[in-house]
């Protein structure tokens, strides 16, 4: 055996005190947990919810009108969160509102993340003019409120959910670019992407392999994040009737129609509002703690 | 009394926790620096020369790494025994340290002069213009080109080499017996590492300080040294006269060291180097840590743990810490 | 006493490198670093050319400029009878192959989401050509077990390797495409001496065994002369002396040479009383405005007005070597004009 051969095997390097300070702490793990197990009830409960109790959008039940939390309908079921202006129950509406207002934010997230992050690896690879112009595109699109953009896109086709999805992408997908562009400008002159360069590599191979793999983690953070944004963009595009229209009922939907019966029916706005603000936390949290885990440098995102 | 030594090392241990668990990152390393030598702590990395200066100096990271065992005694003082006030004022008037990176502990946003003035404002209650003229003065000292002009520059306008002038002129400032240096010019290019390694010796001999010069590099420290301690995975293994160290090498480790480095003299014969990569510390090996490594090892290597002792035939101030010092020396031993 | 003169594999031409500098403000370009000026040489199969200069001589420049990963302003590349510098970017994929890279960081150089096995096979993937699909695996053994790596350890990724074995898997991958230039940038620089030499070990092997010419790019002197056939010197972006390794380190003619070879700590300096102490004073000067004439006499005890006014030429001087010095002589011909204990830079 030749002395070259003599790593065989070894363990790795003696940590010296730099990475034993920088060892990995698991940050966050029990915000992570708390976070997890609330958004999973919220996800069974879109999922299955609706399929367990029923929901008809057209249906009416003048006797059961504006029944209060724990009250029988008259068919003789409970009605756990009270009954609406129209005698529906408010749990059922509930839950197709959960499964609304998570489809939105998810499918909002992909898009705006797919465009997000094809324009900022674009704009962070070739740099130059071509970045210059899609952050300037970038900045304009901050500079433009997402409210008006929606109002016009309503008044042009009217609302359904497809159009919030798409207006909620346009508004969002600027800080997937950000990120992206930030870390393609990290990575992109890291001496590996120059090693595989010297292999013969081509861009897309680099991007492939290099730069998009980096991207993962952060853009994951980010969506996280984001998501909460876009679900409470949601409810208010739909409070105001600029949303998903009556026969889906999102939160935001359910929230509005309480608005008249504030004074004796506090619960058709208070309970979906409650709903909605321990997911959008929740989403926070989480969001926040993988931060601190992963990517402690995004934090002033 | 003078033969008292200046800084006296004890037993010292340092326990560094870390996600994977806690480790020794310096185990029972004793040592004395004498008024005015210069010691060369040697040693590859993750071997402890660094955390140990940093035990002397105060400044683990905390709260990962902790002093669990031994003494620091400095001029007499136990520094890990006494009040944390008083120990910190002796720490910034009387022992001094300098850095690898020199860009990394200079402020980049404040003036080098109002930097190194600052020594003199907040230790000695001087003056601004009297603690600009210090500066002045102490990088014309150090060798700082049109001092005078340069003091109100920014750090980043300095190059590398004389960023290092820079830090030693703040190390200088309080005119301190003991001076650290942990690997002073590892970063700097030859000719340059060259006049700092100058520096460094002309001003431990004017000044009449201390010097402890930490390094990896065995070469750098052989003009300007008096005595050497080689460590190894938190361990003293060897320790003496430099020359007689380097010339008569008695720990197996040591020799390997010295066969790894490429001779200037000795072009293109095959170097020895020591087999096999440092330890790692979460895990070290039974008995003589250095053992998987040892050409010499015998079965009791792996068990029996060595300590540093004298070695038959050789001054009593030159210690190994390996049970064949004797026959590595005689080169009786030969590599199995 | 070296090999034979044959037809050089890799030849450069007065290549220059400039890299623009732009204004903080408006991004407008205001210079230009030339960081490397006009820089010739030639590499023949089967040697080690060492390069040996301090950070700003433009040696990692040069290297990455013969590689293409930066382009060159003048000047030109010729592998194998084949000009890189003016070919299309297939040509020069394919002239790639040949030249490979081992990086100085063994940290970064490595992709940190990829496995040893996938980082060695990465060229393949790009080049299908090479090796087969089906036999990926077994090449990826062969080659981890060729530079001293364990093969069942192509699934691990590198943090989980150490310094030494990152080094290992960076070569590993560099000979993936059985190229036929090596160039090392630095590549022992990073690790600690023992593992250094053991590195250096693996080099000398490899180039026994697969008859490798390597362009080994070092700041270290004492590593050069244990791994190179021939020296080149360079200092801001010039090369000031270029000659067989014995010629270089036992008869250097150049100040600058000289005095880098002085300032080479030795283990043992009690061995060699005789040794002359050069120190020269200052730093590298910014390549964005280096000195005229001479770049070295801001620095060079020997500067004389001709040194600012006219460029030296790197020709043969003394009957000896190519050599950029006015007034090159061998060093024992010039006592008394040591500036030993200069610490005071000129300028």
């Amino acid at each position: 055996m030749t002395d070259t051969l003599t790593d065989l095997g070894s363990p790795p390097a003696a940590p010296v005190p730099e990475q034993v300070v920088r060892a990995r702490r698991r940050a966050g793990s029990g915000r992570i947990r708390f976070a997890s197990a609330v958004i999973g009830i919220y996800v069974l409960a879109a999922v299955f919810g609706p399929w367990l109790v029923g929901y008809d959008s057209v249906a009416t039940s003048t006797g059961d009108r504006l029944l209060p939390p724990g009250s029988r309908t008259e068919d003789g079921s409970l009605a756990i969160f009270g009954t609406d202006q129209v005698g529906q129950d408010l749990f059922a509406q509930v839950l197709q509102g959960a499964r609304i207002s998570i489809a939105v934010g998810v499918a909002t997230l992909l898009l705006a993340g797919v465009i997000g992050v094809a324009i900022g690896v674009v704009a962070g690879w070739y740099g130059r003019w071509l970045d210059g112009a899609l952050m300037r595109l970038a900045d304009v699109q901050l500079t433009f409120p997402s409210i008006l953009l929606a109002i016009f896109i309503a008044a042009l086709l009217g609302p359904s959910v497809v159009n919030v999805v798409i207006v909620l992408a346009i508004s969002n997908w600027v800080t997937f670019a950000r990120v992206a562009r930030s870390q393609v400008l990290v990575t992109k002159n890291r001496d590996f992407v120059d090693a595989t360069r010297t292999l013969g590599a081509r861009s897309w191979h680099l991007v492939r392999r290099c730069v998009l793999p980096a991207c993962a983690a952060p853009v994951l953070v980010v969506a996280t994040v984001e998501i909460g944004h876009v679900i409470l963009a949601e409810a208010s595009l739909s409070f105001l009737g600029l949303g998903t229209p009556a026969s889906s009922p999102s939160w935001g939907v359910t929230i509005a129609n309480g608005r008249n019966y504030l004074g004796d029916a506090w619960w058709i706005s208070t309970i979906p509002g409650i709903c909605l603000a321990l997911l959008v936390v929740s989403f926070g949290l989480l969001g926040d703690a993988l931060r601190d885990r992963f990517d402690p440098k995004l934090k002033n995102l | 009394m003078t033969d008292t030594p200046l800084l006296s090392v004890r037993d010292l241990a340092v326990r560094f926790r870390t996600g994977a668990g806690q480790v020794r990152a310096v185990d029972g390393v004793s040592f004395d620096v004498r008024r005015g030598e210069t010691l060369a702590v040697l040693g590859e990395s993750g071997s402890g020369k660094s955390v140990t200066a940093q035990a002397i100096m105060g400044i683990l990271p905390r709260p990962a790494g902790e002093v669990v065992a031994g003494s620091i005694v400095y001029d007499g003082r136990d520094l890990l025994a006494e009040d944390p006030n008083r120990v910190r004022k002796l720490r910034g008037d009387e022992i001094a340290m300098v850095f690898q990176d020199p860009l990394s502990s200079l402020n980049p946003v404040f003036r080098v002069g109002w930097q190194i003035g600052e020594m003199f404002r907040r230790h000695r209650g001087a003056s601004r213009r009297d603690a600009r003229a210090a500066a002045v003065e102490l990088m014309e000292r150090v060798g700082i080109p049109a001092a005078r002009r340069r003091v109100d520059d920014f750090p980043h306008q300095f190059s590398g080499g004389m960023r290092q002038r820079i830090m030693i002129a703040m190390a200088l400032a309080l005119k301190p017996r003991l001076l650290i240096a942990d690997e002073p010019t590892t970063a700097l290019d030859v000719t340059v590492q060259a006049q700092i390694m100058r520096l460094l010796a002309d001003l431990r001999r004017e000044e009449g300080m201390a010097l402890v010069l930490i390094t990896h590099d065995l070469g750098v420290v052989a003009d300007v040294a008096d005595r050497a301690l080689l460590m190894y995975a938190g361990r003293a293994v060897e320790t003496g006269d430099i020359r007689e160290v380097y010339d008569h090498a008695a720990h197996p480790y040591t020799r390997g060291l010295m066969a790894s480095i490429p001779d200037l003299d000795a072009p293109r014969e095959r170097l020895t180097p020591v087999r096999g990569a440092p330890p790692n510390l979460l895990d070290l090996p039974s008995g003589c840590s250095f053992h998987p490594r040892c050409p010499h090892a015998t079965d009791r290597c792996s068990v029996d743990d060595p300590v540093l002792r004298p070695i038959d035939g050789r001054p009593e101030e030159h210690r190994s810490a390996c049970h064949y010092a004797e026959e590595v020396l005689a080169g009786e031993r030969e590599p199995v | 006493m070296s090999a034979s003169p044959s037809e050089p594999l890799l030849s450069v031409r007065e290549l220059h490198t400039t890299f623009p500098i732009r204004s903080a403000l408006l991004r407008r370009v205001t210079g230009h670093i030339q960081a490397v000026a006009g820089v010739s040489f030639d590499l023949r199969p089967g040697e080690t050319l060492g390069l040996v200069g301090e950070s700003g001589s433009g040696k990692s420049t040069l290297a990455r400029t013969v590689i293409g990963l930066e382009k060159a302003a003048s000047g030109t590349v010729t592998f194998d009878g084949r000009e890189l510098t003016s070919a299309s970017p297939a040509e020069l994929r394919a002239a790639r192959r040949d030249i490979q890279m081992i990086f100085q960081d063994p940290y970064s150089s490595l992709n940190p989401r990829r496995t040893a096995g996938q980082i060695v096979a990465e060229a393949w993937e790009i080049h299908p050509d090479v090796v087969s699909r089906s036999r990926w695996r077994d090449e990826v053994s062969d080659l981890l077990a060729r530079v001293g790596l364990d093969p069942s350890h192509a699934d691990r990724y590198p943090h989980q390797f150490s310094g030494g074995q990152r080094q290992r898997l960076g070569i590993a991958r560099a000979l993936a495409l059985k190229p036929k230039i090596v160039i090392c940038d630095e590549a022992v620089s990073a690790l600690d001496v023992s593992i250094q030499a053991q590195v250096l070990n693996l080099l000398a092997d490899l180039q026994a065994d697969l008859g490798l010419t390597y362009l080994f790019i070092a700041h270290d002197l004492s590593v050069v002369r244990h791994v190179a056939d021939r020296v080149a010197v360079m200092y801001l972006g010039r090369v000031v002396e270029v000659a067989d390794q014995e010629e270089i380190f036992q008869r250097p003619t150049h100040p600058y040479t000289q005095a880098l070879l002085s300032a080479v700590p030795v283990p043992r300096p009690w061995d060699q009383p005789q040794r002359e102490s050069i120190i020269i004073g200052g730093d590298v000067p910014s390549p964005a405005d280096p000195p005229s004439g001479c770049r070295f006499r801001t620095r060079c005890w020997k500067a004389q007005d001709v040194c600012a006014q006219v460029e030296p030429a790197l020709e043969i001087r003394l009957g000896l070597h190519p050599s950029a010095c006015h007034f090159a002589e061998l060093l024992s011909a010039a006592p008394g004009n040591s500036p030993e204990g200069s610490l005071t830079p000129g300028g």
